[in-house]
């Protein structure tokens, strides 16, 4: 019983640790935000890693999306006679929460990984040290781009997923189910509003923010040399995903009631 | 070597190095002037673990000093309060005047604008070129046009030995070009100080002879200050116009190189002759 309170102990002071050093960061990345020099060739070059380099498969990740769940809505809604919906129920599970979800836990895996792995080999390496000692903020060089260009860039992958994930959705009721095209789109058309695309374009520019701020966070608390390295890198994914999940419930929330 | 028996100012040797009595105790600076680098009571601890326990220290302008001790006495603790990398629990250490710990974020990064650190595994940013490294700070911190910079880089590879490796990576380097490499990143700016964390560990002799000349010649060619920490003796007597050892955090003793060759302490004795019994040797 002991242990069990212990490694429950443990547990939450890691966890709120991990929350709370995180909020700090956002905070001084806040701060930094308005002081120069802004690092702008940084941001660009986040902008292309973290966006540009996650499109292939934000692409493969809303395509294949949008078509199974084409699929499973049409074998549902076939026994209710109400297939003319298909289209309708695809678009707004893609816009509001299938994309944003699933490529931000893409992008996670992939930038955030790497933004923990490269900052924490830096800390490790004494490359942030350096950076200090030569009058540059890791902060302003480091953290802050990398929280512009997630934020800036997952909503447009995601706008590109979205509209990737309804064709693919339209590719599967077309060519499977011998559905007519102009039913389907039509259907989207009639009621799909701005606000659902919205809703998932807000949500990823959060999610962005949270990817950024636990990778980093993580990358710049890394002890330990490579197997640190490792550490760092699992629980930046672990962590950003986390908080993209949990995050997503309150958002929900506050964006159906808005 | 005392010259005079004057208490309150003598000098030292033929470097230009003055004792005075301030009243606090004895201060060494060069030529009499206000020393550059002053270390007061500095004490550091890491939890438990104690590392710096009251270092007192003063770097004149112009000088080098060499602080040795063995491993895990706190050298790379005592060098990165210097450009404030590390706050002190107790005690200052003064830059040019300012006290580092109360200095504002701005203020700091004026003074490191005035120092270069040579790191021990080098540091380089493994995301840039090796010509990219050297222009970094020129880039961030001047108004320097590109091909200034390029003369730069190039000027500074040339010195260091490396002309023409602009466009290699850090990671096609062996571990003295690094270091040479990295010498060249911390001279590109032009500092008045100049910080060295082990700059001939893990070279091979004639490659830390050839850092030591290096390191020798800009201190007589540029009149920078240094600070280098190094367990390695023939390193220390090579660069050093004074030399302090430090032991279970505390300045055991400061001099010039035959000062310290000559030096009764046993401490001192033991450990720049190597010997594996001694009072450093734990029982």
């Amino acid at each position: 019983m002991k242990k069990l309170v212990e490694i429950i102990g443990g547990f939450t002071i890691e966890i709120l640790g991990e929350a709370g050093r995180t909020g700090i960061l956002f905070f001084q990345s806040l701060a930094t935000l308005r002081r120069r020099p802004f690092y702008t060739k940084v941001w660009f070059e986040q902008m292309l890693e973290i966006g540009v380099r996650s499109l292939p498969i934000v692409v493969v990740t809303s395509v294949f999306s949008g078509a199974v769940f084409a699929m499973q809505m049409w074998e549902g809604m076939e026994r209710y006679g109400s297939t003319t919906w298909v289209g309708w129920a695809v678009a707004l599970a893609i816009t509001r929460e299938m994309v944003p979800i699933l490529a931000s836990l893409m992008v996670s895996g992939r930038a955030g990984s790497a933004m923990a792995a490269e900052i924490g080999t830096m800390v490790v390496s004494e490359q942030v040290d350096a950076l200090r000692t030569m009058a540059v903020d890791p902060i302003a060089y480091l953290v802050v781009p990398r929280i512009v260009a997630t934020a800036f860039m997952l909503p447009v992958t995601v706008l590109i997923g979205d509209i990737l994930g309804v064709w693919g959705g339209s590719l599967v009721v077309v060519n499977l189910y011998g559905s007519s095209s102009t039913m389907y789109w039509d259907g989207i058309w009639a009621t799909l509003t701005l606000r659902d695309l919205n809703s998932g374009l807000i949500k990823a520019a959060v999610f962005g923010v949270l990817i950024a701020l636990f990778s980093c966070q993580n990358g710049f608390h890394t002890t330990g040399g490579a197997k640190g390295v490792g550490r760092a890198t699992t629980r930046a994914v672990v962590s950003g995903s986390m908080s993209i999940l949990i995050s997503n419930f309150f958002l929900t929330r506050l964006l159906l009631e808005s | 070597m005392i010259e005079s028996d004057n208490k309150s100012e003598a000098a030292l040797g033929d470097e230009g190095l003055k004792v005075s009595d301030n009243g606090d105790g004895f201060q060494v600076t060069r030529n009499g002037t206000e020393p550059l680098i002053r270390i007061e009571g500095l004490r550091k601890s890491f939890g438990d673990l104690k590392v710096l326990r009251g270092a007192d220290l003063s770097v004149s302008k112009g000088e080098s000093m060499v602080v040795i001790g063995g491993s895990g006495t706190g050298k790379s603790v005592l060098i990165k309060h210097i450009i404030g990398l590390l706050r002190p629990d107790e005690g200052k250490v003064i830059v040019k005047g300012a006290v580092i710990s109360e200095s504002s974020r701005p203020d700091l990064n004026e003074l490191r604008r005035s120092m270069g650190m040579l790191f021990q595994q080098a540091a380089l940013f493994d995301s840039m070129t090796v010509g990219d490294n050297v222009a970094f700070e020129l880039r961030q911190h001047t108004s320097m046009g590109a091909e200034e910079v390029v003369d730069r880089v190039e000027e500074m590879l040339t010195m260091v030995g490396l002309s023409g490796l602009q466009d290699k990576w850090p990671a096609d380097l062996s571990g003295g070009m690094k270091k040479r490499a990295g010498l060249a990143r911390a001279l590109a700016i032009g500092p008045e100080i100049i910080l060295y964390d082990e700059p001939t560990t893990g070279l091979d002799p004639i490659l830390a002879d050839q850092i030591n000349g290096l390191i020798r010649d800009l201190q007589k060619r540029l009149n920078v200050t240094s600070v280098t920490i190094t367990h390695d003796m023939i390193s220390a007597y090579k660069i050093a116009d004074r030399i302090a050892m430090l032991h279970k955090g505390r300045i055991e003793e400061v001099g010039t190189p035959g000062e310290i060759q000559d030096s009764s302490n046993p401490i001192v004795q033991q450990f720049i002759h190597g010997r594996a019994e001694g009072p450093i040797t734990p029982r």
